[in-house]
């Protein structure tokens, strides 16, 4: 009984020391790693914006799309609604992205704004950061007949920031790898 | 009896000629010794005076000069105490020398290196400009091909400071030129400067590092 107390004490030390290794960074470190999780959302928006346009080549929106992948954890999914259509589906990100580049429009432009947090980055017990920014994206499909679709839709972007090591040049350097996990649509309107 | 007094002259000046050649032959390697003594004295005031003037800076030789001096000096293998020890000052005072010049060199160089850094600081950030900011993606990409004719490679590291706390420097994930000057071009979001650079030895950028600047 008390060899168990003392291994669990043992593994919770480690535990809550690790963590704390983490936590103990400073406000302006915070913000830092607060900003690139928002500014990597927004990248998201810009590479969404040119594999959807028709008027990106197609070498280009494949290599937006290998670009727009590095972002994503693995496995991570992309919630898709429609005002037709009820529900929401959820693809994953390189099916969701190569459906986009198909669709069947002949102009489509697609914004993202109101890119905020609704969740702050807080740490949690295996060391990494984990938050939700929320994002409204606006879509608008034109046809040459003059058929238009619009719809504005709510999504939010989970967000994991780790701390990794990376060997550059024969030298190790510690990074922040910030990696959006599933994004969800909140809701949809026109 | 005079055939007897000619026989004996002729032993005595036999004797006597003999006796003569005798001393000379003595005298002749008395006198190579004393050639030999007077030389090697010769050696070693030369070397004495001569290390004596590189001690006390009395002398208009070149560091290169002197160093070829003192080793000359050392080959000699003169095997005087006092001139063991000259050499032994002397090689000592122009080793510091040597030192002195190297960091002399090596600050005299630098100006040189931080206005390379200066100017293709300036060079990318023009291209970083450029880049975020055409019109066209043909254009864009014409420009990224320029860019990276600065680098060694096209692969070449580039690494993005996020946040400097002291000596804590904060990373993103690093990334390459390549793929950066794409990143310039996809979202238009030129907000890194050049923080360091880092080059090989064509003169080519090895390694990027650039700062944030919210």
């Amino acid at each position: 009984m008390k060899m168990k107390i003392i291994i669990i004490s043992a593994i919770l030390l480690a535990f809550s020391s690790a963590v704390n290794a983490q936590d103990n960074l400073s406000k302006q470190r915070k913000a830092a790693i607060d900003s690139l999780a928002l500014e990597k959302v927004r990248d998201l928006s810009k590479y969404i914006s040119i594999i959807g346009s028709k008027e990106t080549p197609f070498s280009e929106a494949n290599r937006v799309i290998e670009r727009t992948l590095e972002l994503f954890a693995e496995g991570a999914q992309m919630g898709v609604s429609s005002l037709y259509k009820d529900g929401v589906k959820n693809y994953p990100v390189r099916k969701y992205l190569e459906r986009l580049m198909a669709l069947n429009y002949d102009k489509i432009n697609i914004t993202w704004y109101n890119i905020q947090y609704i969740s702050d980055l807080e740490l949690q017990p295996d060391g990494k950061y984990v938050g939700v920014i929320t994002i409204y994206q606006r879509f608008e499909g034109t046809t040459d007949e003059g058929l238009v679709y619009m719809d504005t839709t709510k999504k939010d972007i989970t967000v994991y920031v780790e701390k990794k090591q990376a060997q550059i040049s024969g030298r190790l350097i510690d990074f922040w790898d910030v990696l959006l996990g599933d994004i969800r649509v909140a809701e949809t309107e026109r | 009896m005079w055939k007897k007094i000619l026989f004996k002259s002729v032993i005595m000046m036999m004797v006597i000629s003999l006796a003569g050649g005798m001393g000379s032959c003595k005298s002749k390697k008395k006198l190579a010794k004393e050639k030999e003594a007077a030389e090697y004295a010769a050696k070693v005031s030369t070397a004495k005076a001569t290390l004596l003037d590189i001690l006390n800076d009395n002398t208009t030789m070149s560091l290169e000069e002197k160093e070829a001096a003192v080793k000359a000096i050392r080959a000699m293998n003169l095997n005087d105490p006092e001139i063991d020890e000259l050499l032994r000052q002397a090689e000592e005072k122009l080793a510091a020398e040597r030192a002195a010049l190297k960091l002399k060199e090596a600050e005299e160089v630098k100006p040189d290196e931080t206005s390379q850094q200066v100017e293709t600081t300036k060079t990318l950030a023009g291209y970083f400009s450029s880049i975020s900011t055409s019109a066209s993606v043909s254009q864009a990409n014409m420009l990224i091909a320029d860019a990276l004719k600065l680098f060694a490679s096209s692969e070449s590291p580039v690494l993005i400071i996020i946040a400097k706390t002291g000596d804590l420097i904060d990373y993103d994930r690093p990334t390459t030129i390549k793929d950066y000057l794409n990143y310039l071009k996809d979202t238009k979001n030129n907000i890194n400067k050049v923080d360091k650079i880092t080059y090989d030895s064509n003169g080519k950028i090895r390694e990027l590092e650039l700062i944030k600047s919210y």
